[in-house]
Formats: structure tokens, C-alpha cells, sequence
């Protein structure tokens, strides 16, 4: 541990002097003609063929697309989980693509939290250590007991994954995202495996976070229906943004249909 | 503790019964370490502090006659510390209404001896009569003596009762033999005597003088130097055998089973640290691989490789480290028997039982070293595996024809058959994987087999091939030929050979070795010598032959010339030429034409005994006759050998054991480990309409045929690590060189075969048991 706390130092101060600290600026992410091509098996995959759009600070952001339109790929450049082919992405105006491996560790480690489809929690570890294993790493974490309480978990927090339904499976993996105090929230499909009433409780969860925590919130969904929550929806199609839609009037996932 | 803690401890547990499989093989390996190395050391230093509390001699003389008030001369010699000269001889003991030949050597003892202390166990410690007598423990075990018995012996035609008052040990005989040429104990029909000088001077009518002496040297003296002068100073009283300390048979029996131990302890702990290694780094290999969606979302909430790395090999280390507590504890409560298994065989006293930090510490540093090794190995894949790819799943490999594919063959077998075959030509890591655990476990199995296997073959080697004689008779000290006549004239026999078989010090270069050299004819019909390559070597007139061992040890060839050292008054040093070398697997020797070894080394006519093939009740007639000292027919050889070879025996049966804890750990963690990756692939199959049964037929199918595989590779390993073991087993005494016997084979693919349907009962249990929805929607481990 005391190995993983100085190397943990050591990628932050790199991490700093690269980054020269955020600079406020209502841009949190700016998305520069990304491009990504990779080899899946013999296919060769053009996921990205060049996109470029904005969120603001605090902004809850829907892209949306079908199957195979570069979603969960523009979702992995943006959290620092993959470099693009081309282009940049510039969180805070520090570009993210130039980042070395230890940056972008530390960036994911400070800055991003993410939600996943199928919750991806840890079997063999309580609703609770789940959350922990994202808090134990981070420099600046909130409350663990608050947030498992925000997010109606608090009686829950002793039992495995496999002693939850998905709802709450997907609550947790929020808390987990939440409790590190990311300053953006990266969720891949949070309710696709989840049914209707389940998926709008978890919605309403990530508005209540964005307003709250005052978290900027990228949801990427196939389901057009969402669109309607978000501040700005971005429409993505074969790997371009097709469309860019500012929604004035964002309404409550409890009048959403689908 | 950390939730990264957690989950190792929780994800170990779940996978208990497979980790605990490797920890066995683990605690295995340091429990060999521990206990073997500890209990060597204990036996070692007892030795050692035996040899010095009771001051072994350094150098043993032996002479004609020497007068007491020439010891003075001998004390002179710079280097000597201290002198004692004691009269010793070998007598039979008569033993009433039987016809046992038994020999009985009687060593004088001064007053106060200090060379040589003798150790008292039970009874007096002074001599009250001159017919007081001290016995030594293996004789007393062997013959069952009690104090105040009576024994009563043959002196130069005499007989003298007398009276056992004490049982005692000797540093001199530790191991008890009768001399080097009686190859192996035995304690019914040899020991020893301790008497008073008084009693041995007038019995062998010495006089003032002794035929033996014992000396001490001083601290930081050449033994080898001071031995030089000795004989040289002996020379004028007929000094015959002059040995330092390293060639006195008990104390070199002694550090030669101390050294056979040593190398066994360094090379078996290894065995089973490597594959204990080998299945841990497949086992965090796989692990990683099954974790790859785990490894991504890690990777996503900031932590970095080595973080990972270190999660993963915290698996291997928490086993080594289990394996190594466990082993520690039973190595050390093993070590004390296992020095309690030397001393049953080698008298030592003065026992410590020690337990050495030093081997504490490498036990932890070597599982640490093989866990940590494993750990990284098999978790530094998770290293290549990118956040993001880790999130989409694996491509699908893409599915070619395989060899058969579209033959009439293929076309006429079932639809499981041709998933079996698609899935062992396409998985071929997967199927070397398994094929080599099999392989394997062929060899942890055969090893030790082909080890009991050449025991009983050394003896028959040497006493049914090489020499082939049904009684080995010996004479109470060299005699003329005639006595050859007076055993004729005793008993009818179908075959009968004179032999000549005395110790001589023989020398290559600065290599020297006492032995024993065995005259015989140059037609000899019981000696059939067979060269290394296994062709016949006919002797022929002055032949000189030595054995594979010697030769080695003396580092000559065929061709090359030796000094064989003569101690007999009067007789000189001689150099001859070797003209063969004999494979023998059992002792040292020099073979020679006993026409030669007569005119040169010994008297010319003199024989030391006979060889014998006879139907007649040899050991009964030959009772009386005064100058025999042995009869030993072949079934008493194999008994002493067997007893002989006890030491080693158990060490192989050991072996033998841990060789199936290894085997069936091998095998158990490659079905699950198989099992375990694959629970998706079964899954698949179960929603598509397939019987548990018929996957775990399959399995069965697969397994079959993979384990065929492994055996194809597992005999020649195991023919090649047998035979690269021999060292390891061998000793100066005894050597393996054998090949593994087909029976070896046979029965290790049927133990192997034992394994593999056990883990495959193991297996059946965990597929009857997976939940195949919740296995095809499981996302995180």
C-alpha cells in the first residue's frame, strides 16, 4: 500500500505540472474532430470518423445514437480510457490526447466517474466496499455513508451484488462513480439492462447528482426518450455527430416514455 | 483492509478446494526443505559433536607390533598431539547349538583413553575383572545381550567366558561394519568388543605392545601431511593400513549419507516449488484473462498497472505464503523425526535438535521468490489489457477447418465428437496446457517408481549377474590355497573360486581412495564383468579392472595408469594399468587377476576366501572349521542390503507419496482451471439444448484424448528426469544407473489415469452445480 500511495504522489505531480491545474472556463469538454479506427479481429472498426462538439460546466449532455455509431468509443476517449486516432479531446482546456499513461490514469482516478451498462460491481465485494474501492484511491472523495444514503442505499450497504436487483446493482455503481467527486460523470447506457420503471428512478438519481453535486453528466443511450431530460443532446450516427440539439426546457425523468 | 484485500481473501475462498491444491504442492516443497535440510543438520551436528566430545581419532594406525614404551616416537612427530596404541583383532564367537558363524572384533581399552571415547548407555563403566567386557549397542540390539550375560569367544584355540557389564557407543562405529570389503551390516554376525588391556595382552599374547594405534593431531595440521610422517615412523614396526579420518568407513558412510541427504534436500523441495510455481502462474494467467472486464473498470476508476499487477499476484503470494506458514510448521515437527530416522540407523548420540533460522528464513524467501515469480508472470497480462478494449468484448476467434474436416471419417462420427475435435485442434494452448499437467504428473509418479524399481535391481546386478555365487566364505585372515581343500573336503558344491580381497589405498593424481581389491582367476566362472556400453569384458592374464564409480571418482580412464598404496610389511608400493572398467553399481572395487595380486601385492598363494555354488547345508559343515570368519549365502546379503538401503527406501517412499499429492494437484487444477473458463462456452451449449450429461461427456472425450497426449510427452520426460536424478540418489557407496523399466511406465499412466478420473469427478460436481443463466450474465468478478 505504502508502494501504490508514493507512486500515487509521484503520477499527481506529473500530472499538475502537464495539466497547469484547470483553468475555469465554462467549456468542461471540447470535443476537436476525433477520429478512431481499431482492429477488432480481421475487421478494422472506423468508430470515430471525426466529431466535434462542446459541454458545458454542469451540463447534462445525451448522446445518442444506434448500435455502432461510436457512443461507448466517444465515451472512452472522453474518460481517458482510449487515445484517439486523430483530433483532441480538452477537458478544462488541458488536452487529455496528450497525456502520458500516468496522467491519464491519474485523470481517470480524479476527474471521471463512470456508470456502466451492466454495472461491472465486484461480486465478492459489498455494495459498500464497492464504492470504497473508487474512494480509496482518489485524493478528494465525498462521504461514502452520504452518498450511499443519496442514493437510497443505505440499508443495502452490507449485501453482495448478488443480492441486489439490477436497480439497485446500477445505484451502487452510481455511488461508486459519485463518491470519488469527479468533476464528470460518464454513464455507457445506465439503464439498457434495466426495465422502464427502474431505468427512470435511475435517471432521476443522475439528474439529482448533476443538480446536487453539481456534476457536468454524459449519458450515452440508444433510446431517443431521454434525450428529452438533457440539457444539450448530441445525435450521433456511423461515428459523426449528426445533430446538436440545446434543450431549453430539460423535463423530469418522471415524464419521460418509452 | 483495503476492498482490494477483500476480494482476494473472498475470491480465494471461493476457490478453495483449487487453492488448496496448490498450497498442498506448496507447503510440500518447504516441508522437504525444512525437514530434510533441518533434520540433516541436526543429524550432522550430532555426528560432529560426537566425533569431538569423544575424540575420533584422526589418524588409525595399524601394525604388526609395536612396543608401548615406541609410542613416544609416534608422540614426536610434529603435529601429533596425542597418542594411545589398543590391540585389536577379529575372533568368532561360539555360540552353542548353532551353527552361526559370527565374528566379534576385540579392541583393548587404556585406563583412561582419550582417542576414541567410547559413550557409556547402560551398565559399569570400569572393567572390575579382567573377563569384564563393554559391547557395543548395534551388536547388543542385534543379538539381543543383556548386562551380566556371558560371551564366550575363541581366542588362538582358547575359549574365554566372558562377562558383558556394559553397553556402550563409539564414534569409531557409528555406522557398524565389519570392513569396507563386507559392503553392507550386519549387526547379528558382527560387532564389537571392548576389553581390558590386561585381558587382550595375555589372551593374543602381545606382550608390552599393541598392533594398532589411534592418533590425535594438533589444531590447524594437515591430517594428510601428518599422516605421511606416521607411516614412515611405522614403517620399522610393520605398519600395514595407515587412514586419516575421511577414509574411516563408519565416518565416511556417515558424511556420505549426510552428503547423498544434502542433495536430495536441495534438489526435491525444488520439484515441487516449480510446479506448485508452474500451476499458480497458469492459474493467475487465466485469472486475469477471466477478469478482463474486472481489469477494465479497475483500470476506469484511476487505478494504475501496477496497482492491478499487484492485486493479481496477491493471490499467488497469499498461497506461497500459506503454503510456506503450513510447511514450516510440519517441516519443523517433521525435522526431529526425521533425525530420529538417521539415528536409528547411524548411532549417534549427544542428538540436538535445532531449529535453524537460517533455513526459516529460506523457506520463506524461496516461497515468496516462487509465488512473487508466479504472481507476476501470470498476472502481467493484465498489464497489456487497454481500459477500453477490456470493455468490449473479445472478438471471436475466427473458426477454420480443421484436419479431418470433410473426410468420409468426419462425416460418419456424432455431432459431439466433431465439437470435441474443433474445440482440441482450435484451443491448442489450451489442450498443450492440459497435456503437459498430464505429462507431469506421468513424471512425479514414474520417478520414484523407477527409483524402487533399480533398488531390488542394483542387488540383482551385482549378486546374480556380475557375481554369481550362492556363498561368499571368509577366512579369519589371508591363508594359503590349501584351505580351499579343507571347505572341499567338507561339503559337496557344484562350483568353487578362490579370492583374494584386501584394502588398498589407491591413488590417481592427487585422488585417492581406500578400497577393496578383489583378486580372482583370470578364468573366473563367478565374475561376469560387463562394461559401461553393457558388452562382456573377458579377463585376461594380469588384468586389471576398476569400477564405473571409482574410475569417476579418480577421474581415469581405460588405459590409465594408478598407484595401488601397500601397507604390508615388506611388500612395496605397485603401479598398474586399467584395462577395463566395470559398470557396478554397488561399492568400489578393483578387480585383478589373483595370480597377480599375489606376486605383487599380498603372498604369493594367499586367499582371503571363496566363492561357492552348493546345494549342501553349507553353513552347518563348515561350523567347525577353525579359520572361517563368515559364511554368507546370497539371501543373507539381500536381507543386510535391504536394511542397508532402508534409509533410502523411505526417502523414496516418501517421494512417492508427495509424488500424488502432486500428481492429483496437477491434474484436479487443470480440470478447473479448464472448467473455469469455459463456463460461458457450456452455458451456450445448455441454452441450446444439450444434457449436463452429454458436456460432461464430452469433457470426458476431450480429456481422453488430451491425456493420451500428455502421456506420449510425459514418458520421455519422465525416462529423462529419472535418469537425471540418479545423481541426486547416489552415493560413493551406491549408485542408480539404470533405465526406467516399461512396469514403471505402466503402472504410472494407470496412477496418472487415477488423478485425471478424480479431478474429472471434481469437475462433473462443479458443472452438475453451475447455474448456467447466471454464468452467461455475469459481467465482474
Amino acid at each position: 500500500m505504502l508502494f501504490s500511495a508514493v507512486q500515487t504522489e509521484k503520477i499527481k505531480e506529473e500530472y499538475k505540472v502537464n495539466s497547469n491545474e484547470y483553468e475555469k472556463n465554462d467549456v468542461a469538454i471540447e470535443i476537436i474532430n476525433l477520429k478512431k479506427h481499431y482492429q477488432m479481429g480481421e475487421i478494422k472498426v472506423k468508430a470515430l470518423r471525426g466529431s466535434s462538439f462542446e459541454v458545458m460546466d454542469g451540463e447534462f449532455v445525451v448522446v445518442l445514437g444506434p448500435s455502432g455509431s461510436g457512443k461507448s468509443t466517444l465515451l472512452n476517449m472522453i474518460g481517458g480510457m482510449d487515445n484517439p486516432t486523430e483530433g483532441s479531446v480538452k477537458f478544462y482546456n488541458a488536452d487529455v490526447t496528450k497525456y502520458s499513461e500516468k496522467q491519464l490514469t491519474q485523470y481517470r482516478r480524479d476527474e471521471v466517474g463512470f456508470v456502466f451498462q451492466f454495472y461491472n460491481l465486484m461480486a465478492s465485494l459489498t455494495a459498500k466496499e464497492n464504492v470504497e474501492l473508487a474512494t480509496e484511491i482518489c485524493s478528494n472523495p465525498l462521504d461514502i455513508d452520504m452518498i450511499m444514503n443519496d442514493v437510497g442505499l443505505s440499508e443495502r450497504a452490507g449485501h453482495f451484488p448478488s443480492q441486489m436487483s439490477g436497480g439497485e446493482q446500477q445505484r451502487v455503481a452510481i455511488a461508486r462513480a459519485v463518491a470519488k467527486n469527479p468533476k464528470i460523470l460518464l454513464c455507457d447506457e445506465p439503464t439498457g439492462a434495466l426495465d422502464y420503471t427502474t431505468g427512470k428512478k435511475i435517471l432521476q438519481l443522475l439528474v439529482d447528482v448533476n443538480k446536487k453535486y453539481k456534476k457536468t453528466v454524459i449519458v450515452i443511450t440508444h433510446n431517443a426518450a431521454i434525450g428529452d431530460i438533457a440539457d444539450k443532446v448530441i445525435k450521433m450516427r456511423s461515428g459523426e455527430v449528426e445533430e446538436i440539439i440545446e434543450n431549453k426546457n430539460p423535463i423530469s425523468p418522471e415524464r419521460v416514455e418509452w | 483492509m483495503s476492498p482490494l484485500n477483500k476480494r482476494v481473501i473472498r475470491n480465494l475462498k471461493k476457490s478453495k478446494l483449487q487453492y488448496f491444491a496448490i498450497m498442498t504442492v506448496m507447503m510440500v516443497g518447504i516441508l522437504i526443505y525444512i525437514a530434510m535440510n533441518m533434520g540433516i543438520g541436526n543429524f550432522e551436528n550430532s555426528a560432529n559433536t560426537y566425533y569431538e566430545k569423544n575424540n575420533l581419532a584422526d589418524i588409525t594406525a595399524e601394525v604388526v607390533k609395536i612396543p608401548i614404551n615406541s609410542l613416544d616416537i609416534v608422540k614426536h612427530i610434529e603435529g601429533v598431539k596425542n597418542v594411545e596404541g589398543r590391540i585389536k583383532r577379529d575372533v568368532p564367537l561360539i555360540i552353542d547349538g548353532t551353527n552361526e558363524k559370527v565374528t566379534v572384533r576385540i579392541i583393548s581399552v587404556p585406563d583412561n583413553i582419550e582417542i576414541n571415547k567410547l559413550y557409556e548407555i547402560n551398565g559399569k563403566s570400569k572393567f572390575n575383572s579382567i573377563y569384564d567386557v563393554f559391547v557395543i549397542e548395534q551388536f547388543v540390539q542385534g543379538r539381543d545381550i543383556k548386562l551380566d550375560d556371558i560371551l564366550t569367544l575363541q581366542i588362538n584355540g582358547k575359549r574365554y567366558d566372558l562377562n558383558v557389564v556394559s553397553e556402550v557407543g563409539s564414534p569409531e562405529f557409528v555406522y557398524l561394519m565389519k570392513d569396507s570389503q563386507a559392503l553392507l551390516p550386519d549387526f547379528k554376525k558382527f560387532g564389537v568388543i571392548y576389553v581390558s588391556e590386561k585381558f587382550a595382552k595375555d589372551a593374543f599374547g602381545m606382550g608390552n605392545s599393541y598392533n594398532e594405534l589411534t592418533i590425535d593431531i594438533k589444531d590447524g595440521y594437515n591430517p594428510e601431511k601428518v599422516k605421511d610422517e606416521v607411516e614412515k615412523v611405522l614403517d620399522k614396526y610393520g605398519a600395514k593400513r595407515v587412514i586419516t579420518r575421511k577414509d574411516q568407513l563408519s565416518y565416511m558412510i556417515v558424511k556420505e549419507e549426510i552428503k547423498g541427504g544434502k542433495k536430495s534436500s536441495s534438489v526435491l523441495p525444488l520439484v515441487f516449488l516449480i510446479v506448485a510455481g508452474a500451476i499458480l502462474t497458469v492459474m493467475i494467467n487465466r485469472l486475469v484473462k477471466n477478469d478482463r472486464m474486472t481489469i477494465g473498470v479497475l483500470k476506469s476508476m484511476g487505478y494504475t498497472n501496477l496497482e492491478v499487477l499487484i492485486h493479481y499476484s496477491k493471490f499467488a503470494v497469499f498461497i506461497g505464503l500459506a503454503g510456506s506458514f503450513a510447511g514450516i510448521v510440519i517441516g519443523v515437527l517433521l525435522s526431529k523425526s526425521f533425525t530420529k530416522m538417521y539415528t536409528m540407523y547411524y548411532k549417534v548420540h549427544y542428538i540436538t535438535v535445532e531449529y535453524y533460522p537460517s533455513y526459516l528464513i529460506g523457506a520463506v524467501f524461496l516461497s515468496l521468490l516462487f509465488s512473487v515469480g508466479a504472481g507476476v508472470l501470470g498476472a502481467k497480462n493484465s498489464l497489456k489489457i487497454a481500459p477500453a478494449e477490456s470493455m468490449r468484448k473479445e472478438p471471436p476467434k475466427r473458426g477454420k477447418r480443421v484436419l479431418f474436416e470433410g473426410t468420409k471419417f468426419w462425416n460418419k462420427i456424432k455431432f459431439t465428437d466433431k465439437m470435441v475435435w474443433r474445440n482440441l485442434m482450435r484451443k491448442k494452448t489450451r489442450v498443450v496446457f492440459i497435456a503437459m499437467g498430464v505429462a507431469v504428473t506421468l513424471l512425479v509418479v514414474v520417478v520414484p517408481l523407477f527409483f524402487f524399481g533399480e533398488m531390488p535391481k542394483m542387488f540383482t546386478e551385482q549378486y546374480g549377474k556380475t557375481l554369481t555365487m550362492e556363498y561368499d566364505i571368509n577366512f579369519v585372515a589371508p591363508t594359503g590355497m590349501e584351505s580351499i581343500d579343507v571347505i572341499k573336503d567338507n561339503i559337496s558344491y557344484s562350483k568353487i573360486e578362490p579370492k583374494l580381497d584386501y584394502p588398498f589405498e589407491i591413488e590417481s593424481k592427487w585422488r585417492s581412495k581406500i578400497v577393496s581389491v578383489v583378486g580372482m582367476k583370470e578364468d573366473t566362472i563367478m565374475y561376469h564383468f560387463k562394461d559401461m556400453e553393457g558388452n562382456i569384458l573377458i579377463p585376461k592374464k594380469d588384468f586389471v579392472y576398476i569400477t564405473s564409480g571409482l574410475a569417476k571418482l579418480l577421474e581415469v580412464e581405460v588405459g590409465d595408469d594408478i598407484n595401488i598404496n601397500n601397507y604390508i610389511p615388506g611388500k612395496n608400493d605397485i603401479v598398474v594399468k586399467i584395462n577395463g572398467i566395470v559398470k557396478q553399481n554397488l561399492g568400489s572395487n578393483i578387480y585383478m587377476d589373483i595370480d597377480f595380486m599375489q606376486r605383487k601385492l599380498v603372498d604369493r598363494d594367499a586367499i582371503s576366501g571363496v566363492y561357492i555354488n552348493s546345494d549342501d547345508d553349507v553353513k552347518k559343515k563348515l561350523e567347525n572349521v577353525y579359520n572361517i570368519s563368515s559364511v554368507s549365502s546370497l539371501s543373507d546379503i539381500s536381507s543386510s542390503f535391504k536394511e542397508f538401503m532402508k534409509i533410502t527406501s523411505a526417502s523414496i517412499s516418501a517421494m512417492l507419496f508427495f509424488g500424488f499429492i502432486l500428481g492429483f494437484a496437477i491434474m484436479y487444477n487443470t480440470t478447473i482451471m479448464t472448467i473455469n473458463s469455459r463456463t460461458m462456452e457450456f452455458s451456450s451449449l445448455r441454452i441450446l439444448g444439450m444434457s449436463k450429461n452429454e458436456i460432461i461427456g464430452m469433457i470426458i472425450e476431450e480429456n481422453f484424448i488430451i491425456s493420451i497426449l500428455g502421456i506420449i510427452i510425459g514418458i520421455p520426460l519422465a525416462k529423462f528426469s529419472s535418469e537425471n536424478m540418479m545423481n541426486a540418489f547416489s552415493t560413493d557407496i551406491y549408485s542408480f544407473s539404470g533405465t526406467v523399466e516399461p512396469k514403471s511406465y505402466v503402472i504410472g499412466i494407470l496412477i496418472t489415469l487415477g488423478f485425471i478420473f478424480l479431478a474429472e469427478l471434481a469437475a462433473y460436481g462443479k458443472i452438475k452445480n453451475l447455474n448456467f443463466l447466471d454464468a452467461l450474465k455475469e459481467r465482474a468478478s
